[in-house]
C-alpha cells in the first residue's frame, strides 16, 4: 500500500512537473553547472583549455578593483531602482483601479516603454538626455539640463535610475493591476462601513492583501535591475570614463573584450550569489509579513 | 466636498501628466519614423517636414519583415503556449504537494532567475552547438520554455497558494483525476494570472535579441529583433528605417495586448464575484 | 518516496553527465583540429589544384559571412546573392552582428558552439587574438602581392603568417572643411603650409576670430584613446622594431612618458585642439552622427576623424562639397616623423576559419573573396557603394569619397605612418586609454594623472 502511494506520487509529479523540469535542467541548470565548473579551469574560447586551476579566477575577481568599485555602484543603482519603479507602478496601478473614463487605453499607455527593446529605448533616452534636454535647458535656462546628463559622473547615475525605474514601473504596474483587483470588493466595503478614512483602506487592506503581488514585484525588480545590460550599453555605454559600468556590463566587458573569459565568469558567479541572497532575503521576508497579516 | 473635488481633477491631471511622460518615447519613434535619421539627429523632437512612408518601405524590404513577422510569430505563440501551460501544472504540483523535492526545486527555479546570462551563454551554445542542435526554431521554442518556466512556476505558485482546496476536494469526491481537476477546476481560476502571464512572456519573447542571435543561425529563421541589424552599424545607428522597423514590429504587440487586456479585466471581475 | 528520490536523482546525473561529456568531446575535437592545422592547410592548396575551382565543382556548398563592418552589410548582402547567381552551387550567408563590443561575443559564442563563419571580417587584433583558428593563407599570398599596392599584403601578415586578406584600407587626422577654412582666412587654402604645430595655431586662431567654432574632437573613448592617444606608439619611430622596444620598455616600467618628447608634443597639440574645442560646453557628448553632420555643413572648420565617416556625410543634404586633411603636427620641426604623414591602414580583414570549415568551403571561401576583390562588380560595391579605399592596383571603380581622396594623395606621395602595432595592443586598450583621454579633457585630471594613468595601465598588461 505504501509503495504504491510513492509510485502514484512519482506519477504525479513526472505528469505535472515532469515537462518543465526537463526543458529547466537540459537549457538551465546543466548549462550553468558546466559555467560554473569552468570557472575552476583555465577555459576560454581561444585556448580551449579546460585545466584545473581552482581559485585562481575568484582570486583574480577580488583583485579586480574596478569590479568591486562597480559592484557598489550597482547596488546603489539597484537600491534606488527599486525604490522609485515599485512606488511608482503601485501608485499608478492603484489610480487605475478606481474607474476613470479610458482605463484601459491609459493602461496600454503607460505599459507602451516596454513594448520597446532595451537597446532602442537606451538610445531614445540618450537623445533626450544628450540632445533634447540640453536644448530646453539652454533655451530656457535651466542650469540643471543646460550640459548633457550622461557626461556627469553624478547626473548619468541618476539617468540610468531613471530611465530603468520609468521601464520597470509599466512591467510591474500589470502585476500590482491584477494583485490590486484581485482585493475582494466586499472587503473594502465592510471596511468603509466600519468608517475607515481612504487611507487607512489602502494602508489596512488594499497593500496588506495585496502582499504576493508586492513579492513578485520586489523579486522581479531587484533581480531585473541587477542584471541591467541592455540600456547601460545604449544609454551611457559605461561613461563618462566607465564610471557608470554597472556589473553585468563590467562582467561582459571582461570575458569578451578583454577576453579573460574565466575571470569574468567568475564575477558573474559572484554577481549572481549577491542578487539570489538579496532577492531571496527579501522575499523571504516580504512573505513573512503576508503571513502575520 | 470641493476638496474631494480638488483631489480628484488632481488625480486626473497627474495621471494624464505621467501618460505624456511613458508615451513620449513612442511618440518619439513615430515621429521619426516619418523622418530621415539627419532630422532625428539633428532635432529628435522637431515634427517632420513631410509625411513620407519612405523609412517603411525601405525597413519592410531591408528587414525581409513576412519572414521575420511569421519566425518571430511562431516562436512566440508556441514559446508562450509551452511556459502557460508546463509551468502552471508545476506550480500547482509545488503548491499542491508539500514534498521536500518540491521545495528544493521550487528554490532553485527561483535562484535561477537571478543567474545574468552571461553565465550560461557560452556554456548553452557550447553543448548544443556540439550537439548539433542549433539553427532550429522547435529548440529556440524549447529553450525560451526553460528559461521561462522559472517565473511562470514562481507567479502561478503565488496565485494558487490563494485558491482554497475546498473546490478541488469535492472534485475528488466526484472521482476526477488530478489532471483533469486541475483543468476543469484550478486552471479556470488562474485566467488574471494567465493573461498577465501571456503578456509578459510575449514581450519578452517577441524583443528578444540575445538568444536567438545565438541560436538562430541561418538566415530564413530570422526574427524580426534580428532583422533590425540592418540598421545598426558599428558607430552609428540609422534611426529613420530603424523607427519605422520599430513600430511596425510593436504594433501587432500592442494590439494583443488591448485584446487580452479586456480578458484580463472579465477574468478577474469573475473569479471576484465567485 | 525513497523509490522515487533515487529514481530522480540517477537520471538527473545521467543527464548532466551526458552534457559533461559532449561538451569536453568537442573540446578534443578543436583541439586536434588546431594541431595540424598546418598540415591541413597545406593540403588545402594541393587538393584544390587538383579537384580545380570549388565553384566549378557542381555540390552544393554553404559559407557563412561574419562582418564586423556592420554598416556595409546590406551591400555585402548583395554582392552574396550577386555571387549565388554566377554561382548557383554556392551559397554565403551574413551573420548580423549586434552594435559595438557585443560583436565579439556573437563572434566567440560561434567559435564556441562549432558553428564558426567560414570568411570573418575583422579587425587585425581580433584575428591575431584567434590566430590558431584561421586558415594560413600562404598559398595565395603572391598572387595578392601581385594583385595590391606595395605594402598592403604586410598588413595582413600576423606573427609572421598571412592570415588576412587585405580588401579596404583608411586613413584618418585632422579633416578640413575647405569652404569654411577658405572664407576664415580669405583666400585659398593649401595644406602643405601647416607643417608644425605654429602653423596650426595660427590658421585655428583665424578660424576662431572669423567667428567659426574652429575643431570638433569627438569626444568618444575609441577615438581619443585608439585613433589620437595611440597614435604616440606609431610616432616613436619610424623604425618598426624600435616603436616596439618603446612598448616593451613602457610595459616594464623603464621608461616615463613624462620624458617622452614624442607623446608631450601629442598632448601639447591636444591642448592646442582643446583649447578651440567646438564641443567645450560639453565635451563628451559624443554624438557621431552630429558631430560629423556639423563639420559637413560648415558648424566647425576642423574635425578629428577619418574618411569612413564619408557614410554618415555623403548622404546628407545642403553639405559642402570639398574636404581635406592635414596631419596631426607634434612639434615645432616641419621635419618631424608625423608633422607631413597621416596615420593609414588596412583596419580590416579577411580570415578564413580552419577550426571547422572543409577544404572545399576554404576553397569556395578564396574564390568568393577573390571574385568580390577583383571583379568589377565587386569593387563597384566596395569602391561606390560602400565608399572605401581599395588597396589594390587597376581598381575599376570611381569613389565618390571626398575625404578618401585626401587620404589617397598623401598615400601615393607615401606620407603615411604605420600604426600597425595597436594590432599587437590588448583588445581593451583603448576603452582604457580612452576613459583616461576623456578624462583630461574634461580637465578632471592634468597631463601628469593622465600620463600616470596610462602607465598603469601598460605596466598591469602582460
Amino acid at each position: 500500500m505504501k509503495k504504491n502511494q510513492a509510485l502514484r506520487n512519482a506519477g504525479l509529479f513526472f505528469l505535472f512537473g515532469g515537462p518543465s523540469l526537463i526543458a529547466f535542467t537540459l537549457v538551465f541548470l546543466i548549462p550553468f553547472v558546466v559555467g560554473l565548473y569552468l570557472t575552476f579551469t583555465k577555459w576560454d574560447v581561444v585556448n580551449n583549455d579546460g585545466s584545473f586551476v581552482g581559485f585562481v579566477n575568484y582570486v583574480e575577481v577580488f583583485r579586480d578593483k574596478s569590479f568591486l568599485t562597480q559592484l557598489w555602484f550597482t547596488i546603489r543603482y539597484v537600491f534606488f531602482t527599486v525604490i522609485f519603479s515599485n512606488v511608482l507602478a503601485f501608485l499608478i496601478a492603484l489610480a487605475l483601479t478606481t474607474g476613470i473614463k479610458g482605463e484601459r487605453w491609459i493602461r496600454t499607455g503607460y505599459f507602451t516603454p516596454n513594448l520597446i527593446g532595451g537597446i532602442v529605448l537606451g538610445y531614445l533616452w540618450q537623445s533626450l538626455f544628450s540632445r533634447v534636454m540640453p536644448f530646453l535647458g539652454q533655451k530656457y535656462g535651466w542650469p540643471l539640463f543646460e550640459t548633457s546628463w550622461l557626461t556627469d559622473t553624478d547626473k548619468a547615475f541618476w539617468a540610468l535610475v531613471i530611465a530603468t525605474s520609468w521601464q520597470l514601473a509599466g512591467y510591474l504596474m500589470i502585476i500590482y493591476i491584477a494583485g490590486i483587483t484581485g482585493v475582494p470588493k466586499d472587503v473594502i466595503e465592510a471596511a468603509k462601513m466600519d468608517g475607515a478614512g481612504n487611507f487607512t483602506i489602502l494602508r489596512k487592506v488594499v497593500l496588506r492583501l495585496s502582499i504576493p503581488a508586492v513579492v513578485v514585484c520586489v523579486f522581479l525588480s531587484v533581480s531585473r535591475s541587477f542584471l541591467t545590460y541592455d540600456l547601460n550599453l545604449s544609454l551611457t555605454k559605461g561613461g563618462p570614463f566607465n564610471s557608470t559600468e554597472l556589473a553585468t556590463y563590467h562582467i561582459v566587458q571582461k570575458a569578451f573584450l578583454s577576453n579573460q573569459y574565466g575571470v569574468g565568469q567568475a564575477e558573474a558567479i559572484v554577481l549572481f550569489v549577491i542578487v539570489a541572497a538579496v532577492a531571496l532575503t527579501q522575499s523571504y521576508l516580504l512573505k513573512k509579513l503576508e503571513v502575520e497579516s | 466636498m470641493s476638496a474631494r473635488r480638488a483631489g480628484r481633477f488632481l488625480k486626473h491631471v497627474l495621471i494624464y501628466a505621467g501618460l505624456v511622460v511613458f508615451l513620449s518615447p513612442f511618440l518619439i519613434v513615430i515621429l521619426n519614423s516619418f523622418k530621415k535619421t539627419q532630422y532625428f539627429v539633428e532635432n529628435p523632437i522637431a515634427l517632420p517636414d513631410t509625411f513620407s512612408f519612405a523609412n517603411y518601405i525601405d525597413a519592410f524590404h531591408k528587414m525581409n519583415f513576412m519572414q521575420g513577422f511569421i519566425n518571430t510569430l511562431l516562436i512566440t505563440v508556441f514559446g508562450v503556449f509551452v511556459i502557460i501551460l508546463f509551468s502552471s501544472m508545476t506550480g500547482y504540483l509545488f503548491v499542491r504537494f508539500d514534498w521536500k523535492v518540491n521545495k528544493i526545486l521550487f528554490f532553485i527555479m527561483l535562484a535561477a532567475m537571478t543567474v545574468p546570462f552571461q553565465v550560461i551563454m557560452i556554456p548553452l551554445v557550447m553543448l548544443y552547438g556540439n550537439l548539433g542542435l542549433l539553427d532550429s526554431k522547435a529548440m529556440l521554442i524549447f529553450m525560451y520554455m526553460g528559461f521561462g518556466v522559472p517565473l511562470g512556476v514562481f507567479t502561478f505558485h503565488g496565485f494558487i497558494k490563494g485558491i482554497s482546496y475546498e473546490l478541488e476536494e469535492s472534485s475528488f469526491l466526484d472521482g476526477c483525476s488530478r489532471l483533469r481537476t486541475f483543468f476543469q477546476i484550478v486552471f479556470p481560476l488562474l485566467k488574471p494570472v494567465v493573461v498577465t502571464l501571456i503578456v509578459l512572456d510575449v514581450l519578452w519573447i517577441w524583443n528578444d535579441y540575445l538568444l536567438p542571435s545565438l541560436v538562430l543561425l541561418s538566415p530564413s529563421n530570422r526574427t524580426l529583433p534580428l532583422s533590425t541589424y540592418a540598421f545598426f552599424s558599428s558607430y552609428s545607428v540609422d534611426y529613420g528605417p530603424l523607427m519605422a522597423g520599430l513600430v511596425m514590429t510593436i504594433i501587432p504587440v500592442l494590439i494583443l495586448y488591448l485584446i487580452l487586456q479586456d480578458y484580463v479585466i472579465r477574468g478577474i471581475t469573475e473569479g471576484a464575484l465567485k | 518516496m525513497k523509490a522515487f528520490k533515487s529514481f530522480a536523482f540517477l537520471s538527473l546525473c545521467t543527464i548532466l553527465l551526458v552534457g559533461l561529456l559532449s561538451a569536453c568531446s568537442g573540446g578534443n575535437k578543436e583541439n586536434t583540429g588546431s594541431s595540424n592545422s598546418g598540415s591541413a592547410g597545406g593540403s588545402t592548396g594541393t587538393s584544390s589544384e587538383s579537384t580545380g575551382s570549388a565553384a566549378g565543382s557542381g555540390k552544393e556548398i554553404k559559407i557563412t559571412f561574419f562582418n564586423t563592418s556592420a554598416e556595409v552589410n546590406t551591400v555585402f548582402e548583395e554582392l552574396f546573392a550577386k555571387y549565388h547567381e554566377i554561382n548557383p552551387n554556392v551559397t554565403v550567408e551574413l551573420i548580423p552582428t549586434p552594435i559595438g563590443g557585443a560583436q565579439i561575443e556573437i563572434f566567440q559564442s560561434r567559435l564556441a558552439s562549432g558553428n564558426p563563419p567560414t570568411i570573418s571580417n575583422l579587425d587585425a587584433g581580433h584575428i591575431l587574438l584567434y590566430k590558431d583558428k584561421f586558415l594560413d593563407l600562404e598559398s595565395v599570398r603572391a598572387k595578392y602581392e601581385e594583385l595590391t599596392l606595395p605594402g598592403a599584403v604586410e598588413g595582413g601578415v600576423l606573427d609572421g603568417k598571412f592570415l588576412g586578406i587585405p580588401w579596404s584600407a583608411q586613413g584618418y587626422g585632422l579633416l578640413y572643411n575647405t569652404r569654411v577654412v577658405e572664407e576664415a582666412i580669405g583666400g585659398p587654402f593649401d595644406p602643405s603650409t601647416i607643417r608644425t604645430r605654429d602653423d596650426l595655431a595660427a590658421l585655428l586662431e583665424k578660424v576662431d576670430a572669423a567667428g567659426i567654432p574652429p575643431v570638433i574632437i569627438h569626444g568618444a573613448d575609441w577615438s581619443l584613446g585608439a585613433h589620437y592617444f595611440a597614435l604616440g606608439f606609431s610616432l616613436q619611430s619610424r623604425n618598426a622594431e624600435e616603436r616596439f622596444q618603446f612598448w616593451e620598455d613602457l610595459k616594464a616600467g623603464k621608461v616615463k612618458l613624462a620624458d617622452n618628447a614624442v607623446f608631450n608634443g601629442l598632448m601639447d597639440t591636444f591642448d592646442l585642439l582643446k583649447k578651440y574645442n567646438a564641443r567645450k560646453n560639453d565635451p563628451l557628448v559624443a554624438n557621431y552622427e552630429l558631430d560629423s553632420a556639423d563639420f559637413a555643413r560648415g558648424k566647425a572648420a576642423f574635425y578629428f576623424m577619418g574618411d569612413w565617416t564619408w557614410a554618415v556625410i555623403g548622404s546628407l543634404e545642403d553639405r559642402d562639397n570639398d574636404f581635406g586633411v592635414l596631419p596631426i603636427p607634434i612639434s615645432n620641426n616641419p621635419d618631424d616623423y608625423g608633422n607631413g604623414q597621416i596615420p593609414y591602414s588596412e583596419p580590416k580583414l579577411f580570415a578564413i576559419d580552419n577550426s571547422a570549415a572543409t577544404p572545399e568551403e576554404q576553397q569556395a571561401a578564396l574564390e568568393f573573396i577573390e571574385w568580390m576583390l577583383t571583379s568589377e562588380e565587386g569593387q563597384k560595391a566596395i569602391v561606390e557603394k560602400m565608399g572605401l579605399v581599395m588597396p589594390y592596383k587597376d581598381v575599376k571603380a570611381e569613389s565618390s569619397n571626398v575625404i578618401a581622396k585626401a587620404v589617397a594623395e598623401y598615400v601615393s606621395r607615401g606620407e603615411t605612418i604605420d600604426i600597425s602595432i595597436i594590432n599587437y595592443f590588448p583588445a581593451d586598450y583603448w576603452a582604457n586609454n580612452g576613459a583616461s583621454m576623456q578624462k583630461y579633457l574634461v580637465d578632471k585630471i592634468d597631463r601628469a594623472g593622465l600620463f600616470e594613468e596610462i602607465e598603469k595601465y601598460w605596466q598591469n598588461v602582460d
